[in-house]
């Protein structure tokens, strides 16, 4: 039995030879994130979002094989080509969604993108436990004791 | 792609997102272990350790074994095989999505 299976979250980062503005706008405008998003023989049949804090976006991707997936979230981080948070999960499913959090930092006529994927639902239950909330949970009984 | 369910996977990360959690995973994974071998590696109380174990047992990370007043844990794998599997599922999707990006940037039609 490996450990490898310790991990809870995934991080990707990648460089794009675009400025940032270019690779920030196909994440926010509906009419470019529909020619993008799907990965493989999934392609993009629609996509909608509500840009704002609270607001939510639903991106109906389609494969022939398996039929519709459709991701819906909301957005609870806005920073314009900078930061995007959002919440995401699959309309069909039946548990709480996780979490996406997007960085752009600009290179010049590059942009590095840090993609993160963390299976929490919020902001909130993400930091607490960044934050080593268990920790000092046990450091105070510890104390009592 | 298949599409991935996801039962009971929330239960599971939230379990694996505890350093100390992890800790007694790596320990339960290498061999079984008695809940008092637990609490003296980590120094903590009683309580503290049994909360964690409890965590981990609700997520079906671990199994009690009841014998006489003697509390062993073993590791439960298929969780563990869930958590790796979303993680791995993720990381190809997004993936193959920054490639579809990079395409989308970089096709001299899309570039005004």
């Amino acid at each position: 039995m490996t450990t490898e299976t310790l991990e809870t979250s995934l991080k990707i980062i990648r460089t794009f030879e675009a400025p940032l503005e270019k690779v920030f706008q196909p994440w926010t405008d509906p009419a470019k994130m529909v020619k993008w998003m799907g990965p493989g023989a999934i392609y993009c049949k629609d996509v909608q979002i509500a840009l704002k804090v609270g607001g939510q976006y639903r991106i109906h991707m389609f494969s022939e094989e398996d039929g519709d997936h459709i991701a819906i979230g909301e957005y609870q981080e806005i920073v314009p080509n900078q930061k995007l948070v959002f919440t995401w999960s699959w309309e069909s499913g039946t548990v709480t969604g996780s979490l996406v959090t997007i960085e752009f930092e600009s290179q010049g006529e590059s942009t590095q993108i840090t993609l993160l994927h963390e299976n929490f639902p919020t902001k909130e239950s993400a930091e607490r436990h960044n934050q080593g909330w268990n920790g000092c949970l046990d450091k105070l009984e510890k104390f009592c004791h | 792609m298949v599409k991935y369910e996801e039962y009971q996977i929330n239960r599971t990360f939230h379990a694996l997102s505890d350093p100390t959690r992890r800790k007694i995973l790596k320990m339960v994974s290498a061999k079984s272990r008695k809940a008092s071998e637990l609490a003296q590696s980590f120094s903590m109380s009683f309580p503290g350790v049994s909360k964690h174990l409890k965590v981990l047992e609700q997520a079906y990370l671990i199994e009690r074994q009841i014998n006489g007043r003697v509390h062993t844990f073993i590791l439960k794998e298929r969780a563990m095989k869930r958590a790796y599997n979303w993680i791995k599922f993720y990381e190809k999707f997004w993936i193959s999505n920054l490639d579809n990006l990079n395409d989308f940037l970089t096709n001299k039609g899309e570039i005004e």
